[in-house]
C-alpha cells in the first residue's frame, strides 16, 4: 500500500536529540520540498514493499538496447531479500499524474561483523548466497573504512532512479532529501550509519553533491563474475554517520529544493574567507 | 464644459461595449433591431441616432445591469441617492430573509502551546493556511498535524457531539489542557464526545458519555508515561514455540474457539489472562476481565478503553495486538525497559463475540513449566 509523503511521515516517537528540529522537519523541510514538487505536477508517495522497486525496475530495465535502464540492485531486490519486511524497507515512488516516474529505496540492514565482510561474502545482497547469486560472482573490497561499521544497523539506500523526462531538474536531489526524513524520524529505525554502492561517474554527482557523502572506499569490485575485467566492475562505498546526516538535513536550506546536502551555504563560505582575509576583500 | 451629443454618446457605448465589458456590437445591435454597421456608424458620430434607438439601447443597457446610458449620453447629473430610502429598501429586503441557518459546526484547533484556533474552512484546511500548503498535496493533514505536532483537533456538531482527533503516544500536554478548558466551558451544550485516536495509521475510536469523563481521558492521554520514555520491545513469535500449558489451550482452541477459555481455566492460566471485548467495526477495544493475579490498578483498566490507560503506549499496542488476534491466534514476546526489562509471552485467542483471551506468561514461569 502506497501513502502519500506526508500520511508516511511520522514524527510521534521522534529520537529526544532531534526534538528540537520537529517543527523544522514537519513545516521547515518536508512540506515546502513536497510543496516545490506538488507545483512541479509531481507527488511523492510511500511504501515498505520491494515489489514497488520491482515492477518499476521491470518498466525500466537496463538491457543492451536500454542501457540507459535501471539495473537490478539486489538489496532492493525481493527475489534476492524475501525476508525484506515493512520495518525494515522504505519506497519513494515519484508520481505524475497517478504514474510512477521514479524510484528511491533504502534498507535497513544489521551488519552482524563488518561492512566490509558483509559485502564480501555477499551476505549483504542475497538471503541466500548460493541459491540466489550468479555462480562464481564475487564482491571485492579492502577492508579500510567498512571494517569500521562494525556490529550495527546501516540504512543502505539503493534503487534510485528518474524516467529520462524527469531528470536535470533537482527532483532526485529532493527524493533523497525526502528519504533522509524518513530513515532518520521512522519509528524503529535506529541505525548507525548511511551507506551507498556508486559507480565511479555518480561518486561525485550523486555520492558528494545529491547525497552529500563525505567518507568513500574506493574501489569495490562489485558483482564481479569470473574473467570479467574488474575495471568494469569499479564501485565506490559511500559512508556517512548519523549525526553527520542528520547535521547536514537539519538545515532550514534543505527546503530550498536546489540545494545540495553538504553544501557549505554562501554565508558559511564567506565567514571562513573572512577569518582568512577580513572583510576587505571584495 | 459639457462634450458635445456626438462625443457624449461615443463615451457612453465605448464604456458599455467590447474590449471594456463583455457585450458585442453585434449582440446590441441584434437586440435593439439594427445591423452592426448602424450602431458602428453611430458610435462613430457618422449618421444621427434616433431618439427611439436611443430609448432602445437604454432599455437594452438597463436589462443588462449598465444603467445611466440617458444621463450619460444627455449630460444629465445623477441624482445624489437617498439613502433613507435605500436603507428602508435594504430593511425590507433584509426582512424577508429566512432566519439564518446555525453553523453547522465548530471546528476548532488546540495547539502545543494551549491556544484555541478556530478551523472555518475545516481542520485541513486550516494546516494549509498556515503552512501555505498548496492544494495539490496530498494527505491527511489533521492526521499529520495531531501525529507530528501533538495538536489535538475538535469538532461540536449542531447536535452537541463532540469528535476529538489525536494521536495516541505524542498529545502534548498544553494542547490536551486547553481542550479539557474548552469541554468544561462547553459541557452544557454537549451531548456525547468521541475521541478518534491514530496508532500507527490506524483510528481508534473512544466514546464518552459526558465531556467531564472525556477531559478526564485526554488529562490520561497527555501524561507523561513509562513506557512512551522508554518503549517496550515487541517481537511476534510462533505459536509453534508455545510454552506446554500454553499449546494446550492452543489446542482446545483448534478444537473450538470457546474451548480456549476453559482449558485456560483448567490450566489455572486465568490468573494472568485478561479478556478484551473489540466492537463490531474493530475500531474500539475494551478491558472486559483481568485476571487476579495482574498487579495492576484495576479500577483505572477495568471496563475501559484500553487507550485509556496511563500507559498508552502499552495500550495503543494492545489494541493493536486485540484486533490483530480476531482474525486468529498470535503470540507476542514483550520486554518492558520500563518496568526493570519485565518479560513475558502473550499468546492472543479469538474465543467469539469479539472477545479476545490473552495469557501473560512471564518467561521465567515459561522455562520452568
Amino acid at each position: 500500500m502506497m501513502l502519500p509523503y506526508l500520511d508516511a511521515l511520522d514524527l510521534s516517537r521522534l529520537a529526544p536529540e532531534f526534538e528540537e528540529y520537529r517543527d523544522l522537519i514537519d513545516d521547515g523541510i518536508a512540506k515546502p520540498l513536497i510543496n516545490h514538487l506538488a507545483h512541479e505536477g509531481l507527488d511523492v508517495e510511500v511504501g515498505h514493499d520491494l515489489e514497488i522497486v520491482a515492477r518499476f525496475q521491470a518498466a525500466h530495465a537496463k538491457t543492451p538496447d536500454n542501457p540507459d535502464g535501471m539495473p537490478v540492485f539486489p538489496l532492493c531486490d525481493p527475489h534476492s531479500q524475501p525476508s525484506a519486511t515493512k520495518d525494515d524497507t522504505i519506497v519513494l515512488a515519484l508520481m505524475r499524474d497517478g504514474r510512477q516516474v521514479g524510484n528511491l529505496a533504502c534498507r535497513l540492514k544489521r551488519i552482524a561483523t563488518s561492512l566490509d565482510r558483509e559485502i564480501r561474502s555477499l551476505r549483504l545482497f542475497f538471503d541466500d548466497v548460493r541459491a540466489m547469486a550468479r555462480r562464481g560472482e564475487t564482491c571485492w573490497m579492502r577492508p579500510d573504512i567498512a571494517a569500521t561499521v562494525r556490529a550495527c544497523w546501516v540504512a543502505f539506500g539503493g534503487a534510485g532512479y528518474l524516467e529520462r523526462t524527469e531528470r536535470a531538474q533537482g527532483h532526485y536531489g529532493v527524493l533523497v532529501k525526502l528519504m533522509r526524513l524518513l530513515t532518520l524520524t521512522r519509528p524503529g529505525w535506529f541505525w548507525t550509519y548511511q551507506a551507498s554502492l556508486l559507480t565511479h561517474e555518480n561518486a561525485t554527482k550523486i555520492g558528494v553533491g545529491t547525497n552529500g557523502y563525505g567518507k568513500f572506499q574506493a574501489p569495490v569490485f562489485y558483482r564481479l563474475m569470473p574473467h570479467e575485467d574488474p575495471a568494469t566492475r569499479a564501485y565506490v562505498l559511500a559512508i556517512a554517520e548519523r549525526e553527520e546526516v542528520a547535521a547536514d538535513i537539519f538545515r532550514h536550506e534543505t527546503a530550498i529544493a536546489s540545494r545540495r546536502l553538504n553544501f557549505p551555504t554562501p554565508a558559511e563560505i564567506e565567514a571562513d574567507r573572512v577569518k582568512i582575509w577580513g572583510r576587505t576583500v571584495p | 464644459m459639457k462634450p458635445d451629443f456626438p462625443t457624449s454618446l461615443a463615451e457612453a457605448l465605448r464604456r458599455r461595449l467590447f474590449p471594456a465589458t463583455g457585450l458585442h456590437v453585434k449582440q446590441v445591435a441584434g437586440a435593439i433591431g439594427c445591423s452592426s454597421d448602424t450602431l458602428a456608424r453611430w458610435w462613430r458620430g457618422e449618421t444621427r441616432i434616433t431618439a427611439e434607438a436611443i430609448a432602445e439601447l437604454d432599455r437594452f443597457f438597463v436589462a443588462q445591469g449598465c444603467g445611466g446610458f440617458l444621463a450619460e449620453v444627455y449630460g444629465i447629473e445623477a441624482p445624489a441617492p437617498d439613502f433613507d430610502i435605500l436603507r428602508t429598501s435594504l430593511q425590507r429586503v433584509l426582512a424577508r430573509l429566512p432566519d439564518p441557518a446555525p453553523i453547522a459546526s465548530t471546528k476548532l484547533w488546540f495547539t502545543d502551546a494551549g491556544s484555541c484556533l478556530p478551523a472555518h474552512a475545516g481542520h485541513d484546511q486550516q494546516v494549509r493556511l498556515m503552512t501555505g500548503l498548496s492544494p495539490l498535496v496530498k494527505g491527511d493533514l489533521r492526521a499529520s498535524t495531531c501525529r507530528n505536532k501533538g495538536w489535538l483537533a475538535l469538532e461540536l456538531d449542531a447536535a452537541g457531539r463532540v469528535t476529538i482527533w489525536h494521536h495516541a503516544v505524542n498529545l502534548q500536554a498544553g494542547a490536551a489542557r486547553a481542550a479539557c478548558d474548552w469541554l468544561t466551558a462547553h459541557s452544557a451544550d454537549i451531548t456525547s464526545v468521541k475521541r478518534v485516536v491514530e496508532i500507527d495509521g490506524e483510528f481508534a475510536e473512544v466514546a464518552h458519555a459526558t465531556a467531564a469523563v472525556a477531559s478526564e481521558a485526554l488529562e490520561l492521554a497527555a501524561r507523561p508515561s513509562r513506557s512512551t520514555a522508554t518503549p517496550a520491545r515487541v517481537v511476534r513469535g510462533n505459536l509453534n514455540d508455545l510454552s506446554p500449558s500454553l499449546g494446550a489451550v492452543l489446542r482446545a482452541y483448534n478444537e473450538a474457539p470457546h474451548k480456549a477459555l476453559s482449558a485456560a481455566g483448567d490450566l489455572g492460566l486465568l490468573r494472568t489472562a485478561s479478556i478484551l471485548a473489540v466492537n463490531e467495526e474493530r475500531t474500539s477495544v475494551r478491558s472486559a476481565y483481568l485476571g487476579p493475579g495482574i498487579t495492576l490498578p484495576r479500577g483505572e483498566i477495568e471496563g475501559r478503553n484500553v487507550l485509556d490507560r496511563s500507559e498508552r503506549e502499552y495500550g495503543a499496542m494492545l489494541h493493536a495486538h486485540a484486533i490483530a488476534a480476531l482474525d486468529g491466534p498470535t503470540f507476542h514476546e514483550i520486554t518492558l525497559p520500563a518496568y526493570g526489562g519485565l518479560n513475558y509471552v502473550r499468546p492472543a485467542f479469538p474465543i467469539g463475540g469479539g472477545m479476545v483471551l490473552t495469557i501473560a506468561q512471564s518467561l521465567k514461569q515459561k522455562v520452568t513449566a
